[in-house]
C-alpha cells in the first residue's frame, strides 16, 4: 500500500513539474493614460492579455533619463479592472517639460516581460544656469578675465613701461646734443 | 677736444690729476685690452659646460623626459624650477648694490654698481631658459603670447621678467655711456666691430653739461624704477608657488620670504663676483677691503632678515602642526630630509648671520668662502622648497613605483642646470671683456672733492 | 606629433577640422564594422509617438541619444548642451577591486602606473575605520587648475566638465601643481606608453571605448568623465566596470545619478546619505560627492599587496 502511495506522489509531482515547465507565459499589453486629478499627476496603466483585462499583475513605472530610467515609487499591482494607478511626482526636471514614461511588467509568473512608453508634459522645466562659466572670473578663459584685473594689469604695465620708455628716450636727446656739437 | 673743454679740465680738478686719471683708466680698461691665459681657459670651460648642456637638452627632448629625467607625476617640477627660483634671486644685486646704495648716497657703491647691474641682467636672462627646459612642448611657446591668459601667474612672470630685462639693460647701457666714450677714445688694437659698437652705444657722448644733466636724470629714473620691478619679479616668482593649494606653498609669507632670500643670495653673489674680479683683473686698488667689510655687514643684515622670515615660514606652522602641514614639516624637521634641511638652514641662513660679525671674517678671502657656502646652500634651499612641497600633496601618495616617490635629479637635469649657471657666468665674463667692469666715470667722480661734475674725460 | 610649426591659427584650425573629420569618419567606419550596435532582441515594444499613434518597434531601437552633436575635436570647448555632469561615490560600496582603474586604462589606451582614477586607502583619524577612497578629477566648479593655465589649454565648460585642449598645452605642469587632489597626470614620454599609443591609437574595439585620446607626449591628461560616451547615453568606463556599483554618474539638471543598475534622485540621495565633498574648505567646489561609509556592504579589507610596484 505504502509503495503505491509513493508511486502516486512521484507521478503527480512529475506531472505538476511538467505542466509548470511547459506552462505558456501569456503575452500582456499595457496601455498608458495620463490624467490630472486635483493637482496630482496620475498615471494609469491598463494591462490586458489577449483582449481581457488582467488583475494582480505588478507594474513598474520609470521615467527616462540620460543613462538609465529612474524608477518611480514601488511596483503597483493592477486592480480588478486591470488598471494600476500611479501617483507621479511633479518635481522631475526635464529640458522642455516633456517626460518619457515607461511602464514595465518584469518577472511576472504568468506574463512575458513587456514594456510600454508614453510622453507627457509633466516635467518641471530646468533652468540652465551657465553663470559660473559665462561670467568673468579668474578661472575663466582668456577672454573673460575680471574687468578690474585687466584694468589694474594694464595700468601697472603702462606706468612702468611708460617710465622706462621716457627714460630711454631722454638718451636720444644726448645723441642729438652730441651730434649738434660736432657740427 | 675743443679748447674750451681743455681749459676747464686744467682749472678745476687739481685734487685728481690727469695722471691719476690715466692710471685709473689704464687699470680699468686693461681687462678689455688683454685676455690672459687663465681668462681664456675660463671662457673655454664655460663654453664647454654650455655645450654639454645643449647636448643634454637635445638628449632630453629626443629620448623623452621619462628616461632622461627623474620627473614623475607627483614631483613634476624638479631642479629646473628650483634653479629658476635660484637664478631670479640674483636680480637683487642691481637693486641693492647699485640702486639702493646710490639713492642713499653711499659712496662705496661706485666700483660695485656695474658689477651688480651685470649680474642682474645675466641672471634674469638665464632664468627664463631654465623654465623653457622644463616645458613639455617648448615648440608651443608662442601660445603664451597669442593665447596667454592674464589671470595666470606664469603670464605675470613673463611680463615682469621681460619688463625687468628691459629696465636692467637700459640702466646698464645708459650708465655705461660715458665709459664707452672712454673706451672708444683710448682702446687700441681692438677689432673694428668692437670700436663701432662703442661708438654706437655711446650715443655721441661729449660730456657737456647739458648731456650730464640728461644722463643723471635718466639714471635716477631708472634706478628708482628698478626697485619696484625687481620686487615684482621676485614676488611673482614666489606666487608661482603661493597661488597653489599645497601645504608647503600655500603661505601668505611666501612673497616676502622669497625677497629676503633673494637679498641674502644677491649680497653673497656680489661678494663672490667682486672677489673674482679683484683677483682676476688686479683691481685691488678699487675693490678694497673696505668694500668687503661693508658687504660683509650687509650679508649679516640680510641673513638676519632671512632668519626672521624662515621662522615665520617654518616654525609658526610647526607650532600649530596642523594635520595638513604635518607631513611635510615632520619630514623636514625629523624625517627623511632632516639632515639635509638642518644643514642647509645652518650653512645657508644662520652661519652668514653670525660669522661675518667677526671683523676678521669680513676680510676678502674669508668672506668669499662664506659667500660660496651661502650660494650653494641657497641653491639647495630652493630644492628643499620645491621638491618636498610636491612630494607631500593633500591626498596621500599610494600605489606608485619607487621612482615616483623619490626624486633625485639625473645627470642630464644637472647638466642643463649647470649650463644655465655657466651661461650666466659667461654673460658676465664676456661683458667684462668688452666693457669696463668698474664704472670709470663713477669712480673718478667719487675721487673728486666737492663731488662736482666731471666735464670731460678723454 | 612633433610637427607643430609656427603656422597661423587658421591653418591649425583647418588641420584640426580635417583631423576631426578623419577621426569622425574613422569612428563611423569602425562603428559600422564593429559589433557595437545593439542586436535586435525580438521583443516588440509599444511606443507612443509624438502625434499620439501607437507603434510597435523592436526594443533595441529605443536608444538614449541625448545630444545630436558629434563630439569632434573642434567642439572640445563647447559643452554638451543642457547637461551638467555630476558624480556620487558610495564609499560604503568600494572594496578596492580596482576594476574602475583598469577599465579607464583600457578605454583610454594608457598603461599603468598612470591612473586617471585612483583608489586610496584613507583613515581620517586613529579611532576611525579606514575606507577605500576612489578619487579622480572632480571637475570643480571653482577650478584651481584653470586659474593658473597660462595658455587656456584647460578650461571649464558649461556641461560642468573641466576639459583639456591637447593641442594647446605647452606642458608647463602648473595645473598639476595647482590641483590639491593630485588628479592630473603627465605624459613624460615613457617608451612603453609611446609604443602602446602608436599601436592602439585607432583601436576603437576596446571595452567601453572613449574617444578622448591619451595625452600627447609632453602634455597633461586627466579624467574627462568620458563625455563623448555621455553624448551617446553611455556611462563612463569606470561606472560600468565597478562590480559593486560604487560610482554613480548623472546629470545634475536631471537630478538623477546611476551606476547602470540602480538609479537614484540626486538631491534625495545626498540628503539621505549625508553626501559631502572632499576638502570642501578649499573652496574648489568639486562636482563629485561622497557618501560616507556607513552601513557598509562588506567589512573593510586591507590590500594584500602594493599596486604598481613595478616601474
Amino acid at each position: 500500500m505504502k509503495k503505491y502511495n509513493y508511486y502516486l506522489a512521484t507521478c503527480l509531482l512529475f506531472l505538476f513539474s511538467i505542466t509548470t515547465l511547459f506552462a505558456q507565459d501569456k503575452e500582456a499589453k499595457i496601455i498608458l493614460t495620463f490624467e490630472k486629478a486635483d493637482s496630482l499627476n496620475v498615471c494609469k496603466a491598463f494591462v490586458t492579455s489577449e483582449g481581457i483585462p488582467v488583475s494582480e499583475v505588478s507594474v513598474n513605472l520609470a521615467v527616462k533619463r540620460l543613462y538609465s530610467n529612474l524608477p518611480i515609487g514601488d511596483a503597483i499591482a493592477t486592480d480588478s479592472t486591470g488598471v494600476a494607478t500611479f501617483e507621479f511626482p511633479n518635481d522631475i526636471p526635464s529640458k522642455n517639460g516633456k517626460l518619457t514614461i515607461f511602464a514595465t511588467i518584469v518577472d511576472d509568473e504568468n506574463y512575458i516581460n513587456t514594456e510600454t512608453s508614453g510622453e507627457v508634459n509633466w516635467g518641471t522645466i530646468v533652468v540652465i544656469n551657465n553663470s559660473n562659466v559665462e561670467e568673468r572670473s579668474l578661472s575663466a578663459g582668456r577672454d573673460r578675465a575680471p574687468i578690474y584685473f585687466i584694468i589694474l594689469s594694464l595700468l601697472i604695465i603702462g606706468l612702468i613701461w611708460g617710465t622706462l620708455i621716457y627714460a630711454v628716450l631722454q638718451v636720444f636727446k644726448i645723441k642729438r646734443l652730441g651730434n649738434a656739437n660736432i657740427e | 677736444m675743443s679748447k674750451d673743454l681743455e681749459n676747464k679740465e686744467n682749472t678745476k680738478y687739481e685734487t685728481f690729476t690727469q695722471k691719476e686719471y690715466m692710471v685709473m683708466k689704464d687699470d680699468l680698461l686693461r681687462p678689455i685690452e688683454k685676455t690672459g691665459r687663465v681668462g681664456k681657459i675660463w671662457i673655454g670651460f664655460l663654453l664647454a659646460v654650455i655645450l654639454a648642456g645643449i647636448y643634454a637638452y637635445y638628449l632630453q627632448e629626443t629620448k623623452g623626459k621619462y628616461e632622461t629625467t627623474s620627473l614623475r607625476d607627483y614631483t613634476m617640477w624638479g631642479v629646473y624650477i628650483s634653479n629658476f627660483a635660484f637664478l631670479v634671486a640674483f636680480i637683487f644685486t642691481g637693486v641693492l648694490m647699485s640702486a639702493v646704495l646710490k639713492l642713499m648716497n653711499f659712496e662705496w657703491h661706485r666700483p660695485l654698481s656695474r658689477i651688480a647691474e651685470v649680474i642682474s641682467v645675466a641672471a634674469i636672462m638665464m632664468a627664463g631658459l631654465s623654465i623653457v627646459a622644463a616645458m613639455g612642448r617648448p615648440e608651443r611657446l608662442y601660445h603664451l603670447f597669442i593665447n596667454g591668459r592674464i589671470q595666470s601667474p606664469i603670464v605675470w612672470d613673463i611680463i615682469v621678467i621681460i619688463t625687468y630685462i628691459a629696465v636692467s639693460l637700459a640702466l646698464l647701457l645708459i650708465t655705461m655711456i660715458p665709459s664707452l666714450t672712454t673706451c672708444k677714445n683710448h682702446l687700441q688694437n681692438k677689432p673694428k666691430w668692437q670700436m663701432k659698437m662703442y661708438e654706437i652705444l655711446s650715443f655721441g657722448w661729449e660730456g657737456t653739461e647739458a648731456q650730464w644733466k640728461i644722463l643723471k636724470r635718466s639714471i635716477r629714473i631708472l634706478i628708482v624704477l628698478t626697485i619696484p620691478v625687481a620686487i615684482f619679479v621676485r614676488t611673482v616668482t614666489a606666487w608661482l608657488f603661493a597661488t597653489t593649494l599645497r601645504p608647503e606653498w600655500d603661505s601668505t609669507n611666501l612673497g616676502a620670504y622669497f625677497i629676503s632670500g633673494a637679498f641674502l643670495l644677491s649680497v653673497a653673489g656680489m661678494i663672490l663676483a667682486v672677489f673674482v674680479f679683484r683677483k682676476a683683473y688686479n683691481l685691488e686698488k678699487y675693490l678694497t677691503p673696505m668694500h668687503f667689510d661693508k658687504m660683509g655687514q650687509a650679508l649679516v643684515l640680510m641673513a638676519i632678515i632671512y632668519i626672521y622670515f624662515n621662522i615665520n615660514e617654518y616654525l609658526v606652522p610647526a607650532y600649530k602642526m596642523s594635520g595638513l602641514h604635518k607631513n611635510h614639516l615632520l619630514n623636514m624637521f625629523t624625517g627623511k630630509d632632516a639632515v639635509f634641511y638642518w644643514s642647509v638652514m645652518f650653512f645657508g641662513v644662520v652661519m652668514p648671520a653670525i660669522l661675518p660679525l667677526i671683523k676678521a671674517m669680513r676680510k676678502p678671502l674669508p668672506l668669499t668662502i662664506i659667500s660660496i657656502i651661502v650660494i650653494i646652500a641657497g641653491w639647495l634651499k630652493f630644492y628643499l622648497i620645491v621638491i618636498p612641497g610636491l612630494a607631500h600633496p593633500y591626498l596621500p601618495v599610494q600605489d606608485v613605483p619607487a621612482s615616483w616617490i623619490h626624486y633625485f635629479p639625473t645627470l642630464i637635469e644637472m647638466t642643463i642646470v649647470s649650463a644655465t649657471i655657466a651661461g650666466m657666468l659667461l654673460i658676465i665674463t664676456l661683458f667684462s671683456r668688452l666693457f669696463p667692469i668698474i664704472s670709470v666715470w663713477e669712480v673718478a667722480e667719487g675721487k673728486l672733492e666737492g663731488k662736482e661734475e666731471i666735464i670731460n674725460y678723454k | 606629433m612633433e610637427n607643430e610649426n609656427n603656422n597661423s591659427s587658421r591653418r591649425n584650425f583647418l588641420r584640426l577640422g580635417a583631423l576631426g573629420g578623419i577621426a569622425l569618419a574613422g569612428t563611423a567606419i569602425a562603428n559600422a564594422v564593429t559589433d557595437e550596435s545593439p542586436k535586435t532582441t525580438g521583443k516588440k515594444v509599444k511606443v507612443l509617438t509624438a502625434d499620439g499613434k501607437l507603434v510597435e518597434v523592436d526594443s533595441s531601437h529605443i536608444e538614449h541619444h541625448a545630444a545630436d552633436d558629434d563630439f569632434s575635436k573642434a567642439e572640445i570647448r563647447q559643452g554638451i548642451e543642457g547637461k551638467k555632469f555630476i558624480r556620487v561615490i558610495d564609499l560604503a560600496k568600494c572594496a578596492n577591486e580596482r576594476k574602475c582603474i583598469s577599465a579607464c586604462q583600457t578605454a583610454h589606451h594608457y598603461l599603468a602606473p598612470v591612473e586617471y582614477i585612483k583608489v586610496k586607502k584613507m583613515q581620517d583619524s586613529e579611532l576611525a575605520s579606514p575606507y577605500w577612497f576612489p578619487t579622480m578629477c572632480y571637475h570643480c566648479d571653482n577650478p584651481p587648475c584653470t586659474k593658473v593655465c597660462p595658455v587656456d589649454a584647460t578650461f571649464k565648460r558649461s556641461d560642468g566638465i573641466v576639459a583639456m585642449d591637447p593641442d594647446r598645452c605647452i606642458g608647463c605642469k602648473f595645473c598639476m601643481a595647482a590641483c590639491p587632489y593630485s588628479a592630473r597626470t603627465f605624459n613624460f614620454g615613457r617608451p612603453e606608453q609611446l609604443k602602446f599609443t602608436e599601436e592602439h591609437k585607432n583601436d576603437t574595439s576596446v571595452a567601453n571605448y572613449c574617444t578622448t585620446p591619451y595625452a600627447q607626449e609632453g602634455t597633461v591628461a586627466k579624467c574627462d568623465f568620458c563625455t563623448d560616451r555621455s553624448a551617446k547615453g553611455l556611462l563612463p568606463a569606470c561606472v560600468i566596470e565597478c562590480p559593486n556599483g560604487a560610482i554613480l554618474h548623472g546629470d545634475e539638471y536631471e537630478d538623477v545619478v546611476t551606476n547602470g543598475e540602480e538609479t537614484f534622485r540626486l538631491k534625495k540621495l545626498l540628503a539621505d546619505r549625508a553626501g559631502y565633498r572632499q576638502f570642501e574648505e578649499l573652496g574648489t567646489k568639486p562636482r563629485v560627492y561622497y557618501l560616507p561609509p556607513v552601513a557598509r556592504s562588506f567589512p573593510f579589507e586591507d590590500a594584500e599587496k602594493v599596486q604598481n610596484a613595478k616601474e
